[in-house]
């Protein structure tokens, strides 16, 4: 049972590159500042940073509400934790291997795939990877790409039930019809 | 310089485009890559040549699509020629003269690229640069691109300055004066600029002809004398232009406005959104304050869910308070939105599009500031005011006593989200008021016309 006042740590991980793991991640951090009115931290797990297009190189900065920490060490957490956050979402990228320890201390862990039929085949292997992690039943699956039916579940021996991710083409800008799924990721 | 004159070995002269006092274009050909370019010739015993030299240095160290690109600087004993990109295009100026009444749209689409321009100069690093000569004619259009160009009076951010800078009309009051400026001086042009898209003026008189209200408001800010009180910088402007619903809107705002935190605002809105879904109207309540009421309602409380994308408590469809990130499309599906903007303490006189109602109270004690503030926004918002906490006995002697029109008294309802019949009498009888009873009838009216030839 957490604490009021708890910093609440989000884990966003793709099932491979590419798949919009960045996107979803903005687009929940944006949604926390601005409608929760909550302070929170965006923080890209190492690696080369893809946000850095938003503020010419800087390693830190604020935009929308939201407080960007590019190209992180896992070292900075508590660091950034100590500072008060409400929220941090912490954006994996695809590699799971690299970082799993932290994505398995996360708070609520998001998983983001493709499910278009030449890529359905990653989010199965990736299933199959972590099926094996405690309560990775209780993660959260969701996909951006692809045609998902109303209830679409992957697997055949575990039926695991995937969010579609609405079409939402300004990270800034969230659809309305995108409302309801950050409240099913956030609640 | 002659027609097929060969300068530096690279480029074949074409044509002159232009001449200024100290400058002369002209249109050149590079050989090698056969491309057009344009090639600004400076005579160096100009008095402003330093001026030219400085201009080329910024526009050299500034890499943006609307930002005209310098390929290379030249000279010889004579001239600095300085190698730009050629643009085709009309200037805004021209645009504007052969255009009447620009659409909200284009107006927008322009205004949001001036605007992402300028937020780039003023982040560049290590210090921001202001452009401080932002006018029409120094904005070509080119096939629908801005390309800002004249950077002779650009400085950096917060740079002090003794002489007069920018053009009659368009430069901001302190750049008539010495002093230090910053990003308000280019904020004031830009408002300028979207009044005379708007107008084809730039007398801040004519704001009020703006059609758009959410427009005049933005163009005020712009514009105001006192830099602290314009925007803060772009992102904010931009934010707000953003927020404009630039369709021809069919959705009636009623926007609510209480006098004071905790006289009922919210409980107001939400029973307004409630009657008029139960009337039939297509109605949402949108929150507009910051109190964020109802994320606390639904996360903390457990209440409400979704319906077809949209927050629905009991009957009532409400869209929370989100600082301009969700995007506005889902107005289209709305004939009626209740707007709470809370406390009329926390902003500054609005002017607001619809039917503003301002709820206060009627006891001896809060009658005064009620009044007062109702006629502060009847000076230009169509206004109604509703007494909360009030038995109608003491209501109607009020109202003779003081001789007050357009007040309506609010039954209390514990419950805002269960029907009343004493709230649905009150409101029925609101409705019948000129203002509103003519928005609703040309709703509907304007619905059905809409509906039997556009779906």
């Amino acid at each position: 049972m957490r604490k009021k006042g708890e910093t609440k740590i989000i884990g966003v991980m793709g099932t491979d590159s590419k798949v919009g793991v960045t996107h979803l991640a903005i687009m929940i951090s944006n949604y926390i500042a601005n409608v929760y009115g909550k302070k929170v931290g965006y923080l890209e797990y190492d690696g080369e940073s893809s946000v850095k297009w938003l503020c010419e190189n800087e390693k830190k900065f604020k935009h929308y509400g939201i407080n960007f920490y590019t190209s992180v060490y896992v070292e900075k957490l508590p660091e950034l934790i100590a500072k008060g956050y409400d929220y941090i979402v912490i954006d994996f990228s695809s590699d799971y291997f690299k970082g799993r320890s932290e994505f398995l201390r996360c708070n609520k862990k998001i998983v983001v795939g493709d499910v278009n039929p030449w890529n359905i085949i990653n989010y199965y292997k990736f299933i199959e990877r972590t099926s094996g992690e405690c309560n990775c039943d209780k993660w959260i699956y969701t996909a951006t790409f692809g045609i998902l039916k109303d209830k679409m579940t992957l697997g055949m021996d575990k039926r695991i039930p995937v969010y579609k991710i609405p079409y939402n083409p300004d990270i800034f800008k969230i659809k309305h019809n995108n409302l309801e799924l950050m409240e099913k990721l956030l609640c | 310089m002659k027609q097929s004159t060969i300068l530096f070995n690279k480029y074949e002269v074409i044509s002159k485009l232009g001449h200024g006092a100290s400058s002369v274009i002209f249109l050149v050909r590079n050989i090698k890559l056969n491309v057009n370019r344009a090639i600004k010739r400076i005579d160096k015993s100009h008095h402003l040549y330093s001026r030219f030299v400085a201009e080329a240095q910024i526009l050299k160290s500034l890499n943006y699509p609307n930002i005209p690109i310098i390929y290379d600087i030249e000279e010889d004993d004579q001239y600095l020629y300085i190698i730009e990109e050629y643009i085709e295009g009309i200037s805004l100026t021209s645009y504007i003269t052969n255009h009447k009444n620009i659409p909200l749209i284009t107006i927008y689409e322009y205004a949001k690229q001036i605007c992402n321009t300028l937020l780039y100069m003023h982040q560049i690093k290590p210090i921001g640069i202001l452009h401080l000569d932002l006018k029409p004619d120094n904005i070509i259009i080119a096939d629908g691109i801005i390309k800002l160009i004249d950077y002779g009076n650009a400085v950096m951010v917060n740079s002090k300055i003794s002489t007069c800078i920018g053009s009659c009309g368009f430069a901001a009051p302190e750049q008539y004066e010495e002093g230090v400026l910053t990003v308000a001086a280019d904020i004031y042009s830009i408002g300028a600029i979207l009044l005379y898209m708007a107008t084809s003026t730039f007398d801040k008189n004519n704001i009020l002809k703006v059609s758009s209200i959410e427009l005049q408001f933005i163009i005020s800010k712009c514009m105001k004398t006192n830099p602290k009180e314009r925007y803060e910088n772009i992102s904010s402007l931009l934010k707000d232009l953003e927020n404009i619903n630039y369709k021809t809107n069919l959705s009636l705002y009623i926007n609510v406005l209480g006098t004071k935190g905790g006289i009922g605002c919210t409980h107001v809105s939400i029973m307004l959104a409630s009657y008029f879904k139960r009337k039939g109207y297509k109605c949402i309540y949108e929150e507009k304050n910051k109190n964020r009421n109802i994320i606390k309602m639904i996360r903390a409380l457990g209440l409400g869910k979704f319906k077809n994308g949209f927050y629905q408590i009991e009957d009532c469809k409400m869209m929370p308070f989100s600082d301009n990130v969700i995007a506005n499309e889902w107005k289209d599906f709305y004939d009626i939105i209740v707007r709470d903007y809370g406390c009329y303490e926390e902003m500054s006189i609005p002017v607001l599009e619809g039917i503003t109602i301002l709820v206060g109270g009627g006891k001896e004690y809060e009658i005064e500031d009620t009044i007062e503030l109702y006629k502060g926004l009847t000076e230009n918002n169509t206004t109604l005011a509703l007494l909360n906490f009030m038995d109608m006995t003491d209501f109607v002697r009020m109202c003779i006593k003081r001789k007050i029109q357009n007040f309506y008294c609010m039954p209390i309802a514990n419950n805002p989200f269960k029907r009343s019949r004493k709230v649905d009498n009150s409101f029925e009888y609101m409705c019948r008021n000129h203002f509103l009873k003519e928005k609703l009838h040309e709703k509907k009216r304007r619905n059905k016309n809409y509906r039997s030839n556009g779906d």
